[in-house]
């Protein structure tokens, strides 16, 4: 089951090519009745806080649940994602990450590219494209942004907990309201495996 | 199936008895002037063989049971054993036998077929054997023999069977598994009897109107004395009645002279009206109930023949079918006390052809264990994977006469699956599985356990797997009724699309679990040659081809308690590659390059328990019910429905830094720009030395990942149409990457590209409606 996710979340992020497609009609129809997904929800990021907690050793005034970073008890109750690129150097991380993304109509399917009906700026006629699988990720209708919000940090250390940590914040991003999105991305191999 | 063998098993018994018993002068004073007749027996019996041949020039061998005894267990070749039996002749009943058997054995020394019996010539050295065979019991039988109405034949024939006590042994090699206090209760009423004509044959005609038993095993373990509960695996429970079923006995097999069966059986639903109806059950601190069963199955063509010189087997016991077909449906699935909701599967096992190889159903025994001694090195597929030790080393620790049983099983089905929670219906649409393989079972001593942190008292079911070639599908899941359409998602809940691999293992079965009775495993498994569709829709997908999966199990255990079906794992760890992740074709597609992943863990633990995510909510708006969220432009969904099923799995993982020296750890490498598609050639980026920790150091790692995952089929919207609804739940309190490398392969050289990656403090929920692309 890991191995499927992990999959999934590979074929997703590491595609080595993508283009966004208009979708025509004779398309839309030619796909009507096949299988695939829809999907529809909620993401939600350390809507109450994460794991760490208070109570941990060592986590005292540092994690804590989001009640107590409001009442100052605690400095941090959002996820963190550190990222150090240079051996015995600093970091520099994605902190206090946390909010909701809601969104509706998100397809995938897997189908074959038809050069004469489908048409994404000239691409499909390519050599070799006419007649290739790919994954077709439909975007979303609607995407909406609830208190969606991090930082971009740098740190001494790569633990907020650390003996010594330091960190400069370099700036903070918090998201609120709806993006609307059209057309479609694909997902197919190219170049040499 | 099991029932009926049973009380056949028992009529023949009564029967056998009664024709036996010898009558003292004293003994027939004590009866006469009574009404009927009650006859004492005492029986010390010993048998050296029995056989039974189908040979008839051209094909069938010999069956044979050897060194045979009945007496009383606690002495089985001095102490007799007793029985007391009342025959009477009733006007309405027809003649009745009414048996109360006291305390019996029954022992079979050894069974064998055709090439594998051995010789008088050396005292049987080289016998192998299915084993020894040992049933003790204590119980009653009533059985009522009357004739038709007049004017017609046969037989009306009507049993109760009440077993109070009973103990099975099987004994391969000095050692046994033990199945103790079996209680066992069966009642068949008005079975005909009768030989009829088809026009093309005649045939012995057993018709059951209606049967029923129920059963209780107290405990099942590995062990040459009674079970204990550190060593058991569970109680196991099955009660079921069924109604106008039947059994037709041909004569003549498969090949020549044999057996063949044509059987229905058909579920008696209307006990499922109160309680639990027709049930199976597993308890061990807590039960898992498959209730209030329903069904019917038609079995055509079964046969039984003796086959001889199959290719890995010699001279085997051959059981076929032309087709099994029917349905099975259970209203209640319970774990834990928790539901989870009603399953139905519609099934036929039918011949099939795939890829130009023909596929039946069959099933081939012989006794010993194939593949003995065997070195498996020359095995070009497990070598490859460095597997073939593994092989090696489990076959070494039998001989060409030990005895255990080795299967040949082949097979070819479909199915349509169906899961209801509450009213809602989830379809797993047109399954296909077929495949081949061989296996071994044998008890073994714990000395030569695969692993030599086990207790050397504990011996355990030692399971080879050889060449197991699997293949399977589904076209995708229909939500509501047949008639929907059709979607993908199964693909989010563990089920490949398509798959196909070969299977080669070594599985050892403890009893015991992490408390208590339970299960204990311990298995080294390897799939090549795999290729596993990850998702696919109007007849093109995404492959993962040419996949090698080996993995290691040390320590897993099994058990049920008030959490749910609870699998701990010792240590696990694994390598998997996949050549090629194809687009397309599932062999010939355009690749997007090959992907590998290695596991490392210890103390990793899943839960799979009844109840889903249990919650009403407005997805995409805000609103209290289905009216006010659809006004604000949302869908309601309901989980919770009148009875909250659902199916919850929860999942914790410890990842473990890497373990140089054993070779162990946790990572993900991509690779491209291959020369000739060959793995280690190209460029690859690598997620190095994945491992988890507690938030504050890199020694303490208890917290893990864990991800909890629910799966419903709510009702959605105002109209409360089906809907697959699933919740994801990920936490770790920290998940790190010791580094991300570059690696070069034409070089054999490498760089890091970061030198580390540290993420910590995350709680990620999703919560997804899962429906067809309008």
């Amino acid at each position: 089951m890991i191995f499927k996710v992990f999959t999934f979340l590979f074929v997703f992020i590491s595609f080595s090519a993508q283009a966004l497609e208009e979708i025509s009609d004779e398309s839309l129809a030619n796909v009507s009745g096949q299988s695939g997904v829809s999907l529809s929800g909620e993401l939600n990021l350390n809507e109450n806080g994460g794991p760490l907690t208070s109570a941990d050793i060592g986590n005292t005034g540092v994690w804590g649940t989001c009640v107590e970073k409001q009442a100052a008890s605690a400095e941090r109750c959002g996820a963190r994602i550190a990222v150090q690129p240079n051996e015995n150097g600093g970091w520099i991380a994605l902190d206090e990450m946390k909010g909701k993304i809601s969104f509706e109509g998100l397809t995938l399917k897997s189908r074959t590219i038809d050069g004469v009906l489908d048409d994404f700026g000239g691409d499909e006629n390519e050599v070799g494209i006419d007649g290739m699988t790919v994954l077709e990720i439909g975007l979303p209708d609607k995407v909406t942004f609830e208190k969606f919000q991090y930082s971009v940090v740098t740190s001494s250390q790569g633990r907020p907990t650390d003996t010594g940590y330091q960190q400069q914040i370099r700036h903070g991003v918090n998201f609120n309201g709806s993006v609307n999105m059209q057309g479609n991305m694909l997902v197919f191999p190219t170049g040499n495996p | 199936m099991k029932s009926l063998l049973i009380i056949l098993l028992s009529l023949s018994v009564s029967l056998a008895n009664a024709e036996l018993v010898g009558m003292d002068e004293t003994f027939l004073e004590s009866v006469s002037g009574q009404t009927g007749l009650t006859v004492e027996m005492h029986k010390l019996i010993k048998v050296e063989d029995i056989r039974y041949s189908d040979k008839d020039g051209t094909s069938g061998e010999i069956l044979d049971f050897k060194d045979i005894a009945i007496g009383h267990p606690s002495d089985i070749n001095n102490k007799q054993a007793v029985s007391v039996h009342t025959v009477d002749i009733d006007g309405n009943d027809g003649l009745v036998i009414v048996s109360d058997f006291q305390a019996t054995r029954l022992q079979i020394g050894s069974m064998s077929v055709g090439n594998h019996r051995g010789s008088v010539a050396d005292n049987f050295a080289t016998r192998q054997s299915f084993g020894q065979i040992q049933y003790d019991w204590t119980g009653t039988n009533t059985l009522s023999i009357n004739g038709k109405t007049a004017g017609e034949s046969g037989f009306i024939i009507s049993s109760d069977t009440s077993i109070t006590d009973s103990d099975f042994r099987w004994t391969t090699n000095g050692n046994t598994l033990q199945v103790n206090d079996i209680i066992y209760n069966s009642s068949l009423t008005n079975m005909t009897i009768d030989i009829e004509d088809n026009g093309v044959k005649a045939y012995l005609a057993l018709r059951m109107p209606t049967m029923s038993y129920d059963y209780n095993v107290g405990s099942v373990c590995f062990s040459d004395v009674d079970c204990v509960a550190a060593n058991s695996l569970g109680n196991f429970a099955q009660s079921r009645t069924y109604k106008n079923s039947s059994i037709f006995v041909y004569g003549g097999g498969r090949e020549g002279t044999g057996i063949t069966m044509d059987m229905h059986f058909e579920f008696d639903d209307s006990v499922n009206a109160s309680g639990d109806g027709n049930v199976s059950s597993y308890t061990d601190d807590a039960t898992v109930k498959i209730a209030k069963q329903s069904g019917v199955v038609d079995v055509v063509g079964f046969t039984f023949d003796i086959g001889t010189a199959e290719t890995n087997l010699g001279d085997h016991i051959a059981m076929q079918w032309d087709s099994v077909t029917g349905n099975f449906k259970t209203d209640l699935v319970e774990i834990a006390g928790n539901k989870v909701g009603a399953f139905e599967v519609r099934f036929d096992f039918s011949d099939g052809t795939h890829n130009s190889v023909d596929y039946k159903n069959q099933l081939k025994l012989a006794p010993g264990i194939a593949f003995a001694g065997n070195d498996f090195s020359s095995d070009a597929n497990l070598a490859a994977a460095g597997f073939d030790s593994f092989m090696t080393n489990f076959y070494a620790k039998v001989s060409s006469v030990s005895d255990g049983i080795s299967l040949y099983n082949q097979w070819n089905m479909t199915a349509d699956y169906f899961y209801t929670d509450d009213t809602n219906t989830l379809m797993a649409d047109n399954f296909y599985a077929y495949g081949e393989g061989y296996s071994t079972l044998d008890i073994r001593d714990g000395s030569l356990s695969i692993d030599n942190t086990n207790d050397a008292n504990d011996d355990f079911l030692a399971i080879g797997i050889r060449n197991y070639k699997v293949n399977y599908g589904l076209d995708g899941l229909r939500v509501g009724d047949e008639t929907s359409s059709l979607q993908n998602g199964h693909e989010m809940i563990g089920l490949y699309s398509d798959a196909s691999f070969t299977l080669n293992g070594a599985i050892e079965v403890r009893g015991g679990g992490a408390s208590g009775s339970g299960i204990n495993i311990d298995a080294d498994m390897l799939i090549t040659d795999g290729n596993f569709t990850v998702t696919k829709s109007g007849g093109v997908g995404i492959h993962l081809d040419a996949v090698t999966y080996e993995f290691h199990m040390r320590d897993m255990t099994m058990d049920v308690d008030n959490d749910g079906i609870k699998l701990v794992l010792g240590e696990l760890w694994s390598e998997f590659a996949a050549n090629d992740i194809r687009f397309g074709d599932r062999t010939t597609g355009k690749s997007l390059g090959g992907i590998a992943m290695t596991q490392y863990q210890k103390g990793s633990e899943i839960i799979i328990s009844g109840g889903g995510a249990n919650v009403n909510r407005c997805m995409g708006a805000n609103g209290a019910d289905a009216t006010a969220c659809s006004a604000n432009g949302g869908t309601w969904i309901d989980t919770i429905g009148t009875d909250g099923e659902g199916l919850t799995i929860k999942n914790k993982r410890i990842l473990l830094q890497e373990n140089i020296v054993e070779g162990k750890a946790n990572s993900v490498t991509y690779e491209v720009n291959r020369t000739a598609g060959v793995a280690g050639t190209g460029q690859a980026i690598k997620l190095n030395n994945m491992y988890t920790a507690d938030g504050y150091d890199d020694s303490t790692n208890t917290f893990g990942v864990e991800n909890t995952v629910t799966v419903d089929v709510a009702s959605a919207g105002t109209t409360g149409a089906a809907e697959l609804f699933m919740t994801h739940n990920v936490k770790f309190k920290e998940l790190n990457i010791d580094s991300v490398q570059l690696l070069h392969g034409p070089s054999s050289t490498s760089s890091n590209m970061l030198q580390g990656i540290k993420m910590q403090n995350v709680d990620f929920t999703s919560q997804l409606s899962v429906s067809p692309i309008p």
